[in-house]
């Protein structure tokens, strides 16, 4: 009788451990998404006592603010459409998304447990969050969101030698002001072109052409020599049974001159020759199927080495149509670090967090994020970007008087219609202080629709002053 | 200020934490103490090695003759040569008229003497030393007794400061701060049985009480006058039950009252909470269940005590086992499945849980078989899948345990705003007085546990559940150092009652199992829930009491010699 009360006990003692290290569990393992789920009413108990705090540009215009009504505040966007996703919105009724989501606890001033954190989480005296400081130029941040509007796609403007997102718009977008906001909900989410999504980091599409200049970089890698050698263009290739077209024979053409008139056959043969294991970690180089850190949520570029394994495949592949995806946020940085001699930064969007007093508390230093070629390799290509841009190139559209731009047109083929046109670009070329990504789905020709709002969005972006 | 306002909001977990700790720096190591021997220091013949040692247990006899446990070959030895008895604790040693003397410390000993620790004895040839280990319970506690005082103290401080406080209401606060204190001190210091028991529970009802009062000052003066009532009813139970064996005549008496309570509950109960498991009076409402169960407890222990010889063995065959016959099985079968009916006619899950679960523990350890367990467990399932199929509200409650977050419209908005109050308490809570209890529905009663979880953090969690597990440790040493096999089958069964109480609940809240309400023990609000704790733990006492002073008596219960 003993021995099964003491066995009894074993049970017991067991059922205990196993609750202690379930609460363990459950306080630190999932406390942290419990705290922030959007049902969870004690967050917005807490906020109402914090002034949250503002978010502004580079130059210091406040984009997002709180202003008290009544007992409770309320969240302003100033420049609700232009801005709207990278500020994100804040409800109480529909969460919290974008920088409002991502950078709650700074917004509030709740991180870590100083003092003034104690006095916010008991309501001793209603305090102020802290501010969030953009790399965003404000100007060129609203004429890129202007020279968008008409057309649903995305344009990115970074600095190349840092990673600092100087202006970033996604089309359609909306107003996440919550008086209009809350009422427009139902109809924003059904709405077709999707104004919810921010296409620059979570959208990905085809590059068209602009892959091209991958290509060509992973080429010269296995290639030194490439670009003395010369290809004859007659205006079709026939790759296992498949014809694939150029939009007329090129004749003979050299790297350069392949860039400058996007000749399909020449890189659909290069990436033939390149083979599918050097082509697969020439991308992986430049970060195809690796995390992309950013301080939104943006999404991961993804690599499909399946489709990279026959011919037909690696042609496809190597012009940007096939199974290869970028996002817009990508492209520029991808265009950004031939630019930089091969070096691709980490991008990002919040430069400085400031208390209400306006002191320092936090601020971000530029961060390498991996090196896609070497700069001899770039430089190489940057030369036959710069073609493109020439006379006879396809992207003269985006030209600058007394400003070297090297840049690439892309169309890529989708099943959604006409073309998606992209455009890519760096300026000055010799030593680039801008890069931008522009891309106008469905808009046809990458150097009659993209090139034009790429060249006003760098002729500003090396203006402005800073 | 602000280092103030810290302070006071972590005033509470820190008391708790220094509870804990200082409970477990004094306790004794399983309550085993060393046995009591005699050590030979010379040896009168080559037969004895020096350094031998006899237990000396409930007494010996010391001699030649082969009769005695101490057996001294030495011509210069009496046959029986003396004795040493056990009185009170303490060893006392005569000579049985020896032909050549027994010297205690080189004097002759020609009256009863007092063995202590070291002590000589010379016999013949022989020298012995006595190795006696200390009393127990040396050291008393100062301050372990003060807590329950200090905790609602520090609780009132805070909720004063933050103007919760009614001046009316600090005189009741503080008469159930004295009852617990004092109860505490005179348990220390003047009562039998184990004094951590009722420390334990007077801790508990301290901080139920300060928590209580935060959500609610209604209900925080009403729980102060259960706890006054309910500690009332300890003393009444030390004091006249003069022996708990005398429960085993009124069996039946107790079967039959737990029946009809039951009964009475399904005829005139009204429903609160979504049990139909109240009777009410008035203002005042009261839950039979409560009371039901230790009744139960008591009726199991003494009809096992009395058959468990029969339902060990089996005559009736189902398969390849043998069970005990209809005449034994069939009034344990009927009670049990009778009060389960009832009490899932009330719709009060969590207790009709409990309920079998206490009585599986019982008759397993009654009958030490385990195949009493699997046939439980077994029944226990189909069970659960019947009720499945037939109570809706079941479904419900699964599904909700299965994606709380997915039910919060269905139901489920309960359990995933504890899980809320548990998950954003953090390390160390919000600081007592900063949680959102209202965000909670019934937080003053089976949600105690996520408000403390959410003020005093994982580190109160933590801290609550180690005490309710020293509680429940106690009780079963309770149980195993029990004079009779009906002390030790009822302090089992009371044990399982704090136990699966407290595990039920907490695994319910927490969402680790599914809902099922029922009080936390001396924690939640609820007069039935905390009188019939008390009297629980009033029997705990009884039972360590008179187990100790068996013990002492040395006539501790060998007898179940298994």
């Amino acid at each position: 009788m003993r021995n099964t009360v003491k066995k009894f006990f074993i049970f017991i003692t067991v059922c205990f451990l196993i609750y202690a290290g379930y609460l363990i569990y459950l306080v630190l393992l999932k406390g942290p998404a419990l705290s922030k789920h959007a049902a969870n009413p004690r967050q917005w108990i807490v906020e109402n006592r914090v002034m949250r705090g503002g978010i502004l540009t580079r130059d210091g215009e406040k984009i997002a603010g709180s202003i008290i009504e009544g007992d409770n505040n309320k969240r302003k966007y100033y420049y609700p459409q232009q801005y709207a996703h990278l500020t994100g919105y804040h409800s109480q009724i529909l969460g919290k998304s974008g920088l409002e989501k991502a950078y709650d606890e700074e917004l509030l001033g709740l991180k870590g447990y100083s003092l003034r954190n104690l006095e916010a989480r008991w309501g001793l005296v209603k305090t102020e969050g802290d501010s969030l400081y953009l790399t965003i130029d404000h100007q060129l941040q609203m004429k890129a969101y202007e020279l968008m509007s008409s057309y649903r796609g995305a344009a990115v403007v970074l600095n190349p030698r840092t990673g600092e997102i100087l202006a970033m718009v996604s089309t359609p977008s909306y107003d996440p002001n919550n008086d209009s906001l809350e009422k427009s909900w139902d109809k924003l989410r059904e709405n077709e072109s999707r104004p919810l999504w921010n296409r620059a980091i979570q959208g990905l599409y085809p590059p068209g052409s602009t892959m091209k200049i991958v290509t060509a970089a992973i080429g010269l890698k296995k290639y030194p020599q490439l670009q003395d050698v010369t290809f004859n263009c007659q205006g079709q290739l026939t790759i296992e049974g498949r014809v694939l077209r150029d939009l007329r024979a090129h004749g003979t053409v050299d790297l350069k001159r392949a860039l400058a008139v996007s000749c399909n056959s020449y890189f659909a043969d290069l990436g033939m020759r390149i083979g599918s294991e050097d082509f697969t970690r020439g991308l992986e180089a430049f970060g195809w199927g690796a995390e992309l850190p950013f301080d939104l949520p943006a999404a991961d570029i993804p690599l499909d080495r399946e489709s990279l394994q026959n011919a037909n495949g690696l042609a496809e592949s190597s012009m940007g149509q096939g199974k290869i995806q970028v996002s817009p946020l990508f492209m520029a940085m991808v265009a950004g670090s031939l630019g930089n001699g091969g070096l691709m930064m980490t991008p990002y969007l919040v430069q400085e967090i400031r208390s209400p007093e306006g002191d320092l508390v936090w601020k971000r230093e530029p961060q390498p994020l991996r090196t896609v070629a070497s700069s001899e390799i770039a430089w190489q290509v940057q030369e036959g970007m710069v073609q493109v841009i020439r006379p006879g190139g396809t992207g003269t559209a985006a030209s600058l008087p007394g400003i070297t731009v090297a840049g690439k047109t892309g169309s890529a083929e989708n099943p959604a219609g006409n073309p998606h046109a992209w455009f890519v670009a760096f300026a000055p070329a010799e030593q680039p202080e801008a890069a931008v990504c522009v891309v106008v789905e469905n808009g046809g020709q990458g150097g009659r629709i993209a090139a034009p709002i790429a060249k006003e969005l760098l002729r500003l972006a090396l203006t402005r002053e800073d | 200020m602000i280092l103030l306002v810290l302070v006071l909001k972590y005033l509470l977990l820190f008391l708790i934490c220094l509870f804990l700790l200082n409970v477990i720096l004094n306790l004794s190591p399983s309550g085993k103490t060393k046995k009591a021997v005699l050590e030979v220091l010379s040896s009168g013949t080559a037969a004895v090695q020096s350094g031998k040692k006899w237990d000396l247990g409930k007494g010996v006899l010391l001699g030649r003759g082969s009769e005695c446990t101490v057996n001294l070959p030495d011509p210069y030895v009496s046959s029986r040569h003396a004795r040493i008895i056990l009185q009170d604790g303490k060893y006392y040693v005569t000579d049985l008229g020896s032909t050549n003397g027994t010297l205690l410390n080189d004097q002759p000993l020609t009256f009863p003497q007092q063995l202590h620790n070291g002590s000589y004895l010379k016999i013949g040839g022989f020298v012995l030393k006595a190795l006696i280990p200390e009393e127990k319970k040396a050291g008393r506690s100062l301050l372990l007794p003060l807590f329950p005082g200090l905790i609602i103290a520090a609780g009132g401080l805070e909720l004063y400061w933050q103007q919760l406080l009614k001046y009316q209401d600090i005189g009741v606060l503080m008469a159930a701060a004295l009852m617990l204190v004092i109860s505490s001190y005179v348990v220390e210091y003047r009562g039998r049985g184990d004094p951590l028991l009722i420390q334990m529970i007077s801790v508990l009802s301290a901080l139920g009480l300060v928590l209580i009062y935060r959500v609610d000052p209604y209900y925080g003066i009403r729980q102060s006058y259960w706890v006054i009532a309910g500690f009332g009813l300890y003393w009444a139970i030390q004091i006249f039950l003069v022996e708990y064996k005398r429960l085993l005549n009124y069996k039946y008496t107790f079967m039959v009252l737990s029946l009809v309570f039951l009964a009475i509950t399904i005829l005139f109960g009204v429903e609160a909470g979504g049990a139909r498991s109240w009777l009410s009076f008035g203002s005042f409402h009261f839950q039979p269940s409560e009371f039901v169960k230790i009744f139960m407890v008591i009726f199991l222990a003494g009809y096992l005590d009395e058959n468990k010889e029969i339902l060990r063995g089996g005559t009736l065959k189902f398969g390849r086992f043998y069970f005990p016959d209809w005449p034994y099985l069939g009034p344990l079968l009927a009670v049990c499945g009778l009060s389960l009916l009832l009490l899932v006619f009330q719709k009060d899950l969590g207790m009709a849980l409990l309920f079998f679960a206490i009585f599986l523990v019982m008759v397993y350890i009654a009958t030490d078989r385990s195949y009493f367990l699997l046939l439980g467990l077994g029944l226990f399932s189909a069970g659960t899948v019947l009720m499945y199929h037939i109570f809706p509200h079941v479904q419900n409650r699964l599904s909700i345990y299965l994606n709380p977050l997915e039910e919060l419209d269905a139901g489920g908005y309960q359990v995933v705003q504890s899980l809320f109050a548990i998950g954003g308490g953090g390390i160390f809570g919000q600081g007592f007085g900063s949680g959102f209890p209202t965000l909670i529905p019934a937080v003053h009663t089976d949600f105690i546990f996520s408000l403390m979880a959410e003020e005093l953090g994982l580190l109160g969690a933590l801290a609550i559940i180690g005490i309710y597990f020293i509680l429940v440790w106690k009780g079963i040493q309770t149980a195993l150092q029990a004079s009779d096999d009906f002390g030790l089958l009822m302090a089992c069964g009371f044990s399982s009652i704090l136990a699966l109480q407290t595990l039920i609940i907490i695994g319910g809240v927490s969402n680790l199992i599914p809902l099922t309400g029922i009080p936390l023990p001396f924690l939640s609000y609820g007069g039935s829930s905390f009188i019939s704790n008390c009297f629980l733990i009033g029997m705990l006492s009884k039972i360590s009491a008179e187990g100790e002073s068996a013990e002492n008596l040395g006539v501790v219960a060998d007898t179940a010699g298994d």
